[in-house]
């Protein structure tokens, strides 16, 4: 948990004759509100004193719930940003970006509520797989202790899932199913839960309503769907190249004419070759040594 | 793990089948009244205090079957069912009933029940921060400046103005109308925090929507968004407060913020020592004045020599004071906007201070000592209206400015052991106009037309009795008396038309303007003889000048931003014409001149939230009619001012470079900066002194000024501790030249000021502020072996505040507050204060009462010593102070 990496990769596509916009097309779900939380984990069980953290959102709309990373759409706001200034008079370029680091996770996920789905999408590289999940349903167990959380009046709840014992907070002021991560299924929003050893621990961090139509939950359609020991493997064979593998795993459609344009930055936002970032990102590994990961979130599949 | 699982599944099976005897089933189904089942809805049973004691979402036909345990009443439970997109419905459970049919309405979806307690505390999105103020306020807070000074990158002082990463903001709006104009100080601390949703900071502001994206900003603003729930109501407060000794403070302010209609209106009086000037200072007016190249003369006649002390008003300022202020601001149709500000300023105030001027010359020391006694009446009166559309079609603005104010100052001074009386009395009255006028001709084009009027005059009088300094006023006659009377009557215009083109890389705009300003500066110097006549001063008439300044100028503008730049070019060109003349001088000059004041500035994005920033400009200025009058003027009591008739010119290079780096999502804000200025001008003020007397002329030298200043800034909201943490330092230095009794005096000043500071919340009931502030300021003359025994001066000064809040039980709150100065100087033995003062408050909730209990001074200190130092120049002062004061308050909140 040491490296402090972060690299940004963003291409600039920009297609000269050839556009597939139906590729993109879209289901919406409109955001009607949004939780905060401050997501706190303790990935490393010899490092207890650093666990990785960062701010996490959860999308509500009507029939599902995103969840992601808030600290990740706060840098890829600005790096769009950036990419808008260079795109400047290439508008109908697409763009891209991809980020590498240990603090910041890529991973979302979309909870179907009604159809009992759940997905994650992950990125390797520059390229979303999608990945179905088993849908978590959670035996909750209802206790009448309350406390106030954020100006709510919230409700205890109890349950053992996937490997933890969690200790859930809801509030039935806000009554959505949802709550941060895979908890999900109780009478109110989730607002602060916890497991038992206080390796895991999600914050109430603000809700706060969204005006409809400023954002949807959308599942793009067209992505690969995988499995999880596929997308791991996927990863490692990405990380020994990442920069030729950005380049390689461009998901251009056939057949396109396109003009490509790739920006490597480093974690000051300092811009990078492809053979700088390949030789910091493996100096990186060799220097710290791979992260240790050896507490995942999920212990068991139950 | 597995096993655990095991277990519990196991345990929960069980618990099942022997429910039967311990749970009572309720089951049912949910439809619409067409009959249509209402699938994936959570039903949930309730308890009265809301507890919720079991839930199910019902299945995809509609049912639900739920188990409650025996030994809850089940007839005070009710069945609630609260989803998206249906009316919430709820039905009591009764006692045998098991089986509920309970019909759901149909509904668009509403959020308006939802209530949101708690937002996020910064979103940001675009060139848009906004914060939340409830995560920023606390319960001791009032007003919307309260809470503000808490948010990480603000800064809010004692006159209410704010900064955003060290910059001063360019407006106040309130759910997006300017309704305070630039006089904003008066809604920082006015406008009660519990009525304000967001802050929201703007960057890069563009306050007319015909220039959006048309023209670069540099601008930061503030919008005030206002909670849904107070736009509809009139909200407003009476304070009422009384004390020892002999002390009052009362308010009344009304605040309505519809998006029709608009007020903000305070009326206020007091004399615990509150100045109310400050909140009447319009922020931006001198800026936009020099902008337009109004530059007026400075006030030519004072009472004394001596400034305020460097204290919170409350400390020293013996006042009566009460003041008015209305602003109101209607939408009227179709985006345009009537706006009206007026204010009203009555004061009555009285100073006593002693001080000690030292001014080193060769091997001589000439020391002056002050007493004196005065009081001061002014009256200030200023109303403003204007009327605006802000389209996306085009901009159109008339503001008229009425501006009046007096003031009348009596008082008795010692000098030198000389004793007077002195009687002071001023004017000004200014009226302005600015018209402004800017449609977009196409899509890409606008045209801007500009007209600003103004007429300014001050007329000042100064009388001195008895008669002083015989030997130079009066060649050795005692006489009886001085009158001094002077008045600068000014008219100006600037008239201007723009054209602007946005299309392309290249943002191009140009303007060509016409500048008028015509100018007299009549004086009058008069000795009242022991016979009753009044005589002038020997060999010296009157001032009669008459003096006119024509201009005509085009200024080009360039502006390219691509990719990462951002860049600025102006280069203004302008043909100057500048006549003066005084018959009884035999002056009359006319100037042309033809000048050319480039400047650049750039700015570099390096992410999304930092850059870096240069600036240069080059400046040509010539002086004003306060540089070419010839006739003496009696300025103080001892000060005799006057000029060769020599038109000043100074032309000066400014460079300037900035650093600014923000994170809004760690909440951290850094700025730094340095500064260089380099002018070179035609004139020097050559000052004589005497131990009586001090007289200036101006004389022509090739005089040259240049001053270097950096700076930094910090500032962090540590999340664990809740704490705003920040710094800020700057050192500088200057070099200078002084003319004093034929002697040429270079100089060098260094400064270094540094200033931490925290603001933390402990456990929720406690508060601790810190703000220091450090610095070191040293002047040395440049060869020191052509000017004898100067001294190198050096001060070292420190100041330091620091507050504690307690809060013991809900709605009590505990403050005390502690200031330590210190200064040390060579000469001098140290001087240190300690300043502390103490306020409760109790805020009763039903009533919506606030009493405050406000106590000053707590150690009772009633006099006050400061050094001051510059160049050769050394002062001491000494001012007397309020003491302990006690004040009683009520606020009313209506």
């Amino acid at each position: 948990m040491k490296t402090k990496e972060m690299l940004i990769a963003f291409a600039l596509i920009t297609p000269i004759i050839f556009t597939n916009s139906s590729a993109f097309a879209q289901v919406k779900d409109p955001v009607l509100a949004e939780i905060r939380y401050d997501f706190t984990h303790v990935t490393d069980t010899n490092h207890r004193d650093k666990p990785k953290k960062e701010e996490m959102v959860l999308y509500i709309a009507k029939n599902s719930s995103l969840y992601k990373s808030q600290s990740l759409a706060t840098k890829t706001e600005e790096a769009l940003k950036q990419m808008k200034e260079f795109s400047s008079g290439n508008e109908g370029g697409h763009q891209m970006l991809a980020f590498s680091s240990p603090n910041l996770t890529n991973e979302e996920i979309y909870n179907f509520h009604q159809d009992k789905k759940m997905l994650l999408i992950d990125k390797v590289g520059l390229t979303a797989y999608s990945i179905p999940q088993q849908y978590p349903s959670i035996d909750w167990q209802i206790s009448n202790e309350t406390k106030e959380i954020g100006g709510y009046k919230c409700q205890k709840a109890i349950a053992a899932f996937r490997g933890r014992n969690y200790t859930a907070w809801f509030t039935a002021e806000l009554p959505f199913p949802y709550g941060p991560w895979k908890l999900n299924g109780l009478p109110g929003l989730i607002l602060q839960a916890e497991d038992d050893k206080k390796e895991v621990v999600f914050n109430y961090a603000g809700f706060d309503k969204k005006e409809e139509g400023l954002v949807n939950i959308e599942l793009q359609k067209g992505i690969t769907e995988t499995t999880s020991a596929d997308l791991a493997r996927a990863k490692k064979v990405f990380e020994k190249n990442p920069g030729g593998n950005m380049l390689r795993n461009m998901p251009i459609p056939a057949g396109a004419n396109v003009q490509t344009k790739m920006v490597f930055k480093d974690e000051t936002g300092k811009e990078m070759t492809k053979e700088e970032m390949d030789a910091k990102m493996s100096m990186s590994n060799k220097m710290n040594g791979k992260p240790v990961f050896n507490n995942p979130l999920e212990l068991s599949n139950k | 793990m597995n096993s655990i699982r095991l277990l519990i599944s196991v345990l929960l099976c069980c618990l099942t089948f022997s429910a039967y005897s311990q749970q009572r089933q309720i089951k049912g189904i949910l439809k619409t009244n067409t009959g249509k089942p209402v699938a994936y809805a959570t039903v949930t049973v309730k308890s009265q205090n809301q507890s919720i004691l079991a839930f199910k979402a019902s299945d995809i036909d509609g049912n639900f079957s739920l188990l409650l345990p025996d030994t809850v009443k089940i007839t005070e439970l009710f069945i609630e069912v609260n989803y998206l997109g249906y009316k919430k419905s709820v039905t009591p459970i009764a006692q045998g009933k098991v089986s509920y049919e309970i019909l759901m309405e149909e509904q668009v979806i509403d959020l308006s029940e939802i209530e949101i307690k708690s937002r996020p505390r910064i979103r940001s999105s675009g060139d848009t921060l906004s914060y939340d103020v409830g995560s920023f306020a606390k319960e001791e807070d009032r007003t919307i400046g309260d809470v503000i000074k808490r948010m990480p990158g603000m800064e809010v002082n004692e006159s209410g103005q704010i900064k955003y990463n060290g910059k001063d903001i360019s407006n106040l709006y309130v759910d997006g109308d300017d309704l305070l104009d630039d006089r904003y100080g008066v809604g920082t601390k006015t406008i009660p925090n519990g009525m304000v949703q967001d802050v929201e900071v703007m960057q890069n502001h563009q306050p007319n929507k015909v220039l959006k994206g048309k023209a670069l900003s540099e601008d930061v603003a503030l919008n005030l968004k206002i909670k849904d729930t107070a736009r509809l109501k009139l909200a407003g407060q009476i304070k009422v407060g009384a004390g020892l000794p002999g002390q009052y403070d009362e308010e009344i302010n009304s605040i309505l913020f519809n998006k029709k209609y608009k007020m903000l209106n305070v009326l206020k009086g007091n004399n615990t020592g509150t100045d109310l000037a400050p909140e009447l200072t319009a922020f931006n007016q001198p800026g936009m004045r020099s902008n337009l190249g109004n530059s007026r003369p400075s006030p030519l006649l004072s009472t004394g020599t001596v400034g305020v002390p460097e204290l919170p008003t409350n400390r020293y300022y013996f006042n009566n004071s009460g003041s008015l202020n209305a602003n109101n601001l209607f939408n009227i149709w179709n985006g345009w906007q009537l706006k009206t500000n007026a204010s009203l300023l009555v004061d009555k105030n009285k100073m006593d201070h002693l001080s000690v001027n030292e001014t080193y010359i060769g091997q001589d020391t000439i020391n002056y000592t002050e007493q004196q006694y005065i009081e001061k009446s002014p009256f200030i009166a200023d109303l403003s209206v204007r009327l605006e559309a802000n389209k996306d079609k085009y901009y159109f603005n008339n503001s008229l400015k009425l501006g009046y104010n007096k003031q009348m100052g009596r008082g008795a001074l010692l000098n030198n052991n000389l004793n007077m009386g002195q009687y002071f009395k001023s004017r000004v009255a200014d009226f302005s106009n600015r018209l402004q006028y800017i449609p977009a001709i196409s899509k890409n084009n606008v045209i801007s037309l500009n007209w600003y009027l103004n007429y300014f005059n001050n007329p000042q009088t100064l009388n001195i009795n008895p008669g002083i300094n015989a030997d130079v006023f009066n060649g050795g006659l005692a006489y009886k008396g001085i009158n001094q009377y002077v008045e600068t009557p000014t008219w100006f215009s600037n008239a201007s038309i723009g054209v602007r083109f946005s299309k392309g890389l290249i943002k191009q705009n140009y303007q060509f303007a016409v500048q008028n300003e015509w100018q007299e500066l009549n004086s009058e110097l008069r000795f009242n003889q022991i016979d009753g006549q009044k005589t002038p001063y020997i060999g010296n008439p009157d001032n009669h000048v008459e003096w006119t300044r024509h201009q005509t100028y085009l200024n080009s503008n360039y502006e390219l931003k691509k990719g990462k730049w951002e860049t600025i070019l102006s280069l203004p060109l302008s043909l100057q014409y500048i006549a003066y003349r005084d018959s009884a001088f035999g002056l009359s000059e006319k100037k042309n001149r033809f000048l050319f004041n480039p400047s650049f500035r750039t700015k570099y994005y390096i992410q999304a939230e930092d850059y870096l920033s240069a600036n240069y400009a080059y400046t040509n200025e010539t002086g004003n009619v306060n540089g070419i009058y010839h006739g003496t003027i009696l300025t103080n009591y001892r000060s005799l001012e006057a000029n060769n008739p020599i038109l000043q010119e100074q032309h000066a290079h400014n460079f300037g470079m900035n650093y600014n780096f923000q994170r809004t999502i760690s909440m951290l804000y850094i700025n730094a900066g340095i500064s260089y200025t380099k002018a070179t001008s035609n004139t020097i003020a050559s000052r004589e002194i005497t131990n009586n007397i001090s007289s200036t002329v101006l004389l022509p030298y090739t005089n040259d000024v240049s001053a270097f200043s950096a700076s930094a800034g910090f500032s962090k909201y540590v999340f664990a501790l809740g704490a705003t943490t920040g710094v800020k330092a700057s050192w500088g230095t200057t070099r200078f030249n002084q003319f004093l009794n034929e002697t040429l005096l270079p100089y060098k000043n260094i400064s270094f000021t540094i200033q931490p500071s925290i603001e933390a919340r402990l456990w929720d009931q406690i508060s601790l502020k810190y703000e220091g502030s450090g610095s070191w300021i040293t002047s040395n003359p440049l060869n020191s072996t052509s000017v004898g025994n100067q001294y190198s001066q050096r001060i070292r000064q420190s100041d330091q505040t620091f507050s504690l809040g307690y809060s013991p039980v809900k709605n009590t709150f505990l403050r005390f507050s502690g200031r330590h100065q210190y200064t040390s100087q060579q000469q001098t033995e140290d001087i240190r204060y300690f300043f502390a003062d103490a306020n409760i408050r109790h805020r009763i909730q039903k009533w919506r009462i606030d009493i405050e209990l406000d106590i000053t001074n707590l150690a009772n200190i009633k006099a006050y010593d400061t050094y001051s130092l510059s160049a050769n120049q050394f002062g001491y002062n000494h001012y007397n102070l309020r003491g302990m004061m006690a004040v009683l308050k009520f606020l009313f909140n209506l």
